[in-house]
């Protein structure tokens, strides 16, 4: 039974069932201001437009529409004002086969125009004053999140948190406080002591949650550059409650002793994202880009909630846009955030096993999406959908689209690394070296010459000492990660539009 | 006056003649040109004033195999040839492409099947020699003789069917 498929005409223009001919003129539009390749070069824009295109074709004609809505469920649940585009890397599932893959792109994109009135950010900046802190690292922190408050506007609220051994916190989230006394504030910052995160992570946490509001765009953003001991569960812990609660948790992190790995999963588990500083005046850079992708959010806190089909796993899930990023599998997925500009697009591979099935609809994955539109009078709204494909076998070869292929391709540079890392992490260090060899042939070839000779010198290292480099272990992840690029409809976020926060 | 080891890439006091460190042979002067000189002068845009490479972005086209039984779909690489077979205990002669996680001896896959060059404008498959043969859209190919593939072409090797994909950046 198809009930609920993500991929419907409606869906694709981000309007309701019942819209009349002008709402789907006004959504065809936008759609294609969007999409249309003479405004977005990104290779996968093209074949999005044509879904878009499909879609109005068919609606925008009333015979040709109400054929289709016959065969639509009379309970169709639609995203509102959202465009939700899907792109399968198969029409059909072969029957009988054991090990398939299917790989689905899913795109959601802004269905309105910009609004006047702009969301209010509600922030804390949670910062990392332990003793490996000291000196430069510091002052770019300093001069980072400096900028960050000047940058902040009438309705905006920030509270700064410190934490070493124990948390302070240094400015409270407040309105009309005096800008010049909250910049001396920071500048004094002191370093000392170890790096404890939670204590940390609790004050911002308590601080969002104290002052977020239906409209508010929740976040709490890390700046570390250690590593925390014996407090990780109690971290990932407090993370899945900011998710729950709508507040990710953002890192960024400095160098090369903090743990990555750590950082990913509590980013992918909060809906946040993780951003490496390889050299201190980095830290500005991505600050600033996370302000700018904050504010040019339209939906905060996109979940998936979600139960597989009998017969398929989901077995790897990967945001390609706009923070690019591996999410978790287990439901619910935390997708982040929809940015008004461009869109959150979302690759999943699905792992299937046809044997069984011979005939008829197979489902990968049905459930509900959830989010939540600061816009709005009512915030929140969810759909539920189905990511399924018929079984049957294909009469002759086809081709996925272009932009999976894109996707795909770059993506798998990310993968070998990853395998790497499990081979390793599996006491396979030959293994590891070999794996990492193969990285760096690919990367040749695609034309990255400097990350290359980083992977094939720790592949030499790795064979010989059997450890992988910690600084270019991360180089090698954030490196092939940022291979990746922009992806999907839209530009990269383009300069922060903030006004600059008047002092009083 | 430092020299970094071409193996390992320690850096050493140029009066050295191999690495501290792997024992490598260090370059000195008067070693002449290295055999790679002169296309690796060409892509830094030392000659002809082509332009630096931008970095961070993968450049041109990416060749990927896309395996029609399962939906799965490799990526191989840009410019450059590729030895299509798979890896059995004691070969000597590897490929760069080993299929035999996707069951390839069972589908008749030979340890050498084909190789795929990918050139800037074009692409070309030669079939090794192996057992069970290459079919390029149902066309079988001479074995040693170069064949044009164009993207979504079905290669067939013995009963595995694969399809090349060219990403675009």
């Amino acid at each position: 039974m198809t009930t609920h498929h993500l991929d419907n005409y409606y869906a694709r223009l981000g309007i309701a069932k019942s819209a009349v001919i002008d709402e789907i003129q006004h959504a065809y539009r936008l759609a294609a201001r969007k999409y249309h390749p003479d405004t977005n070069q990104n290779a996968g824009a093209k074949e999005l437009f044509l879904l878009v295109q499909e879609a109005y074709t068919v609606l925008s004609d009333p015979d040709q529409r109400r054929i289709y809505d016959a065969t639509l469920p009379a309970d169709l649940d639609a995203p509102p004002a959202l465009m939700v585009n899907t792109l399968y890397s198969r029409t059909l599932v072969t029957p009988g086969e054991r090990q398939q893959v299917i790989y689905v792109l899913v795109d959601l994109t802004a269905a309105e125009t910009e609004r006047r009135t702009e969301s209010p950010l509600n922030v804390s900046l949670v910062l990392d004053t332990s003793t490996s802190m000291a000196g430069a690292r510091l002052g770019q922190v300093v001069k980072a999140a400096t900028r960050f408050l000047e940058q902040l506007r009438e309705q905006d609220l920030v509270s700064v948190v410190t934490f070493n051994d124990r948390a302070e916190l240094v400015i409270p989230a407040q309105r009309g406080q005096d800008l010049g006394r909250l910049l001396s504030r920071i500048s004094t910052l002191q370093t000392r002591g170890g790096t404890e995160m939670l204590h940390g992570l609790e004050v911002g946490f308590n601080e969002v949650q104290r002052n977020k509001n239906a409209n508010s765009i929740n976040h709490i953003i890390l700046i570390t550059d250690g590593r925390t001991y014996g407090d990780e569960e109690a971290c990932l812990h407090l993370a899945a409650q900011a998710a729950d609660l709508g507040s990710p948790i953002s890192v960024i992190g400095i160098g090369e002793g903090w743990n990555e790995a750590f950082v990913d999963q509590l980013a992918a588990k909060s809906g946040g994202s993780s951003l490496y500083a390889d050299r201190n005046a980095e830290i500005h850079t991505l600050l600033q880009r996370k302000f700018a992708g904050l504010n040019q959010s339209y939906a905060n806190n996109v979940r998936i909630q979600y139960e597989p089909g009998a017969h398929s796993i989901l077995a790897y899930a990967f945001r390609l846009g706009p923070d690019i990023g591996v999410l978790r599998v287990e439901s619910p997925i935390f997708l982040g955030n929809v940015p008004k500009e461009s869109s959150l697009s979302v690759l999943l591979q699905f792992d299937i096993d046809a044997t069984q099935v011979h005939g008829g609809e197979m489902i990968l994955a049905e459930g509900e999406l959830h989010l939540d539109l600061p816009s709005r009078a009512i915030p929140s709204t969810s759909a539920r959908f189905e990511l399924s494909r018929p079984v049957r076998s294909a009469a002759r070869p086809e081709a996925p689209a272009q932009a999976l292929i894109n996707a795909i391709g770059k993506l798998s540079l990310y993968r070998m690394q990853e395998r790497a890392r499990a081979d390793l992490q599996a006491g396979d260090a030959s293994g590891a070296a070999k794996r990492l060899r193969m990285l760096a042939t690919h990367l040749l070839s695609a034309g990255e010459k400097s990350l290359a000779r980083t992977v094939l010198l720790a592949a030499e290292d790795l064979k010989h000492s059997g450890i992988l480099d910690e600084k270019s272990g991360k180089q090698i992840k954030y490196g092939t990660r940022a291979l990746i690029g922009e992806f999907g409809a839209g530009k990269s976020p383009g300069k922060t539009s903030g006004r600059r926060r008047t002092s009083q | 006056m430092k020299v970094t080891c071409p193996n390992c890439g320690l850096e050493q006091t140029k009066k050295d003649s191999f690495c501290s460190r792997c024992g490598a042979k260090l370059a000195q002067d008067g070693d002449g040109v290295p055999t790679r000189g002169f296309a690796s002068a060409v892509k830094t845009g030392r000659l002809k004033g082509v332009a630096q490479l931008p970095a961070r972005r993968l450049v041109g086209s990416l060749l990927n195999l896309h395996l029609l039984r399962t939906g799965e779909i490799l990526l191989i690489g840009g410019i450059g040839e590729y030895i299509i077979g798979r890896v059995s205990k004691g070969q000597s002669v590897l490929p760069d492409v080993d299929l035999e996680p996707y069951q390839a001896y069972k589908s008749g896959v030979s340890r050498l099947h084909a190789r795929i060059k990918v050139e800037s404008q074009a692409m070309w498959i030669t079939d090794l020699g192996s057992a069970n043969g290459t079919r390029v859209n149902d066309q079988k190919l001479t074995p040693h003789q170069e064949f044009p593939l164009s993207n979504k072409d079905v290669v067939r090797l013995g009963r595995m069917n694969i399809q090349a994909l060219v990403g675009q950046d």
